[in-house]
């Protein structure tokens, strides 16, 4: 009886013992990667080098005439809207310029990045005014309620911060034209990208406004895409990366005859599109380019129009060759003969290991864009990426 | 004597297992036409990393045709290529019916329509790790046929290691 008792708690003892030792294991510490860390993101404000470092960047520049009056100088790839402001309430940080007399032109900036996606948005309010020291960046700041954080400021910027909305403001003075030119620059809240990479974008916004009124720059040429990733802040650098590193895959692996791709974007837009057309559909899309050689546009009936390049007799079309890319550009006129609608569209076909697709552009770009996105394709045909670090 | 020994010994192996079916490393919900990735998992070399089909299936949908191919990189390079059994019946878990149900109105009146939600996890690959490493996992899905679509119907891919 006694051995039979022992016997049974030398067993449970061991039960014990054993299910302690497997339980115990169960949990396991999960280790963080270093790399994953940020210890970026507390920046306190923005270095002199840093600032230096973006003022320094030579930017391609064209110089637009605003209302036949005013001339500004902006991004070779931005193109812009121009409308009259009275009574729409406009405030630039805290100066409220509805209680200005006079009405004043509202010319917004646009480019590919923030035209549909909206990563970011830049607007140039040109305002009459007789004295110089009208406004300032004291005036700008004068209630701090809406100020976090100021990253950046001199006597006529600010980059500052709204909870995660970046600001960058600029007040510049036209003693020729007697205007205020104010800039703002805004990435909203929503644009969920780490702080630092928000910050290095609103430098370079600072860069734009100050370009403003520099009339006499030098006349530069970005050639190759390095050219614009050199040139590129790395938050707009990464989205691209991101969603090439997607069309990388479909070219490499996923696409199959017959099939298309268009991966969405992260504001859920469609940014461009990879063919890998039949032989036939091919064939059509070399008929298309040969029709736009001629100038001869052939009408095909709706049911059989080529996917790829798609004409219509209605457009009048422009066809420029470049480093392998076919930029077409569509205009159509109203009846009394004025340009209503042009839209660009870039192509460019990539042979890889033998199979041949196309990369067209799949948003209506205006033409100042098209120079951007024949870079790239023409970066991704050779190298079947846009890692600029693999291929310097 | 030995045989208490062995029983308790198999009850503890069985207790041990405490996730018989490994650890869940990520879900992906997948879109037709678009690529889901999960990005940067580390895994020793020999880790057995399961992909499992999480599927909702709903009777109300006619379900269409489609197929899930994914690709598994480290550094760069792709390491398996191949499409994934989502059908495999050999091992499903947490499968769960439920009874749902709508009003349609028409002209004889209105009526209640039911239907049933299936949803289940069924194992459609096992990948053993051949080195340690970072690894990417692609998975793309297509859909094969014009009728029925994709809409009603839901697929999540799990990634579980074991």
């Amino acid at each position: 009886m006694m051995n039979l008792r022992s016997n049974f708690f030398k067993n449970l003892l061991l039960f014990g013992l054993l299910s302690a030792l497997f339980l115990t294991s169960c949990k396991r510490v999960v280790k963080t990667d270093p790399d994953e860390v940020s210890s970026a993101d507390d920046i306190e404000e923005v270095s002199k080098a840093e600032y230096q470092q973006m003022m320094n960047l030579k930017l391609p520049l064209k110089t637009v005439l605003i209302d036949q009056r005013y001339s500004i100088t902006i991004p070779e790839n931005s193109d812009f809207e121009v409308s009259k402001m009275s009574s729409k309430e406009i405030i630039l940080g805290n100066i409220d310029l509805t209680k200005i007399d006079s009405s004043f032109l509202n010319v917004s900036l646009n480019n590919f990045f923030t035209r549909s996606e909206g990563l970011y948005s830049e607007d140039v309010y040109i305002v009459p005014g007789n004295d110089p020291k009208q406004f300032s960046i004291a005036d700008l700041k004068a209630s701090d309620e809406k100020i976090d954080a100021v990253y950046y400021e001199d006597e006529n910027s600010i980059v500052y911060s709204d909870g995660d909305t970046f600001f960058t403001y600029s007040i510049q003075y036209d003693s020729l034209k007697k205007c205020f030119l104010f800039y703002k620059g805004e990435i909203s809240w929503t644009q969920k990208y780490p702080k630092k990479q928000k910050l290095e974008l609103s430098l370079l916004l600072v860069k734009h406004a100050k370009s403003l009124m520099t009339a006499n720059y030098q006349s530069v040429k970005f050639t190759s895409w390095n050219d614009y990733v050199q040139h590129m802040p790395v938050l707009e650098i990464n989205w691209i990366n991101g969603m090439f590193s997607k069309i990388e895959k479909e070219l490499k692996f996923f696409l199959e005859p017959n099939e298309q791709s268009s991966p969405r974007t992260p504001g859920n837009y469609t940014f461009v599109k990879l063919f890998r057309p039949s032989p036939d559909e091919l064939l059509s899309f070399y008929k298309g380019v040969d029709q736009l050689k001629a100038n001869k546009i052939s009408e095909t009936d709706y049911y059989s129009r080529p996917e790829i390049l798609r004409l219509d007799s209605q457009f009048s079309y422009q066809l420029r060759e470049e480093t392998g890319c076919y930029v077409v550009i569509a205009s159509s006129k109203n009846d009394d003969g004025r340009i209503s609608i042009k839209e660009t569209t870039v192509f460019c076909p990539v042979d890889y290991k033998g199979k041949t697709f196309i990369l067209k552009t799949d948003k209506d770009l205006s033409p100042s864009d098209a120079d951007f996105f024949v870079k790239m394709f023409s970066y991704f045909s050779k190298h079947y990426t846009l890692n600029t670090t693999v291929n310097p | 004597m030995y045989r208490n020994y062995l029983f308790s010994a198999l009850f503890i192996l069985g207790l041990s297992s405490c996730n018989p079916v490994g650890k869940e490393l990520t879900v992906l919900e997948l879109t037709p036409g678009e690529i889901a990735t999960a990005e940067n998992l580390s895994l020793k070399k020999g880790d057995v990393v399961t992909i499992w089909s999480k599927v909702l299936k709903s009777s109300k949908d006619e379900g269409s045709a489609f197929s899930v191919k994914f690709n598994i990189e480290n550094k760069g390079q792709s390491i398996l290529f191949d499409s994934l059994n989502v059908d495999a019946q050999d091992h499903v878990i947490n499968s769960e019916k439920t009874k749902e149900s709508y009003n349609q109105s028409s002209s004889e009146g209105d009526s209640t329509i039911y239907y049933t939600v299936h949803e289940y996890e069924t194992e459609s690959k096992k990948f053993t790790v051949p080195k340690d490493g970072k690894y990417s996992f692609d998975f793309k899905l297509t859909e094969r046929s014009n009728q029925g679509s994709f809409f009603g119907n839901k697929l999540s891919i799990v990634l579980r290691k074991s």
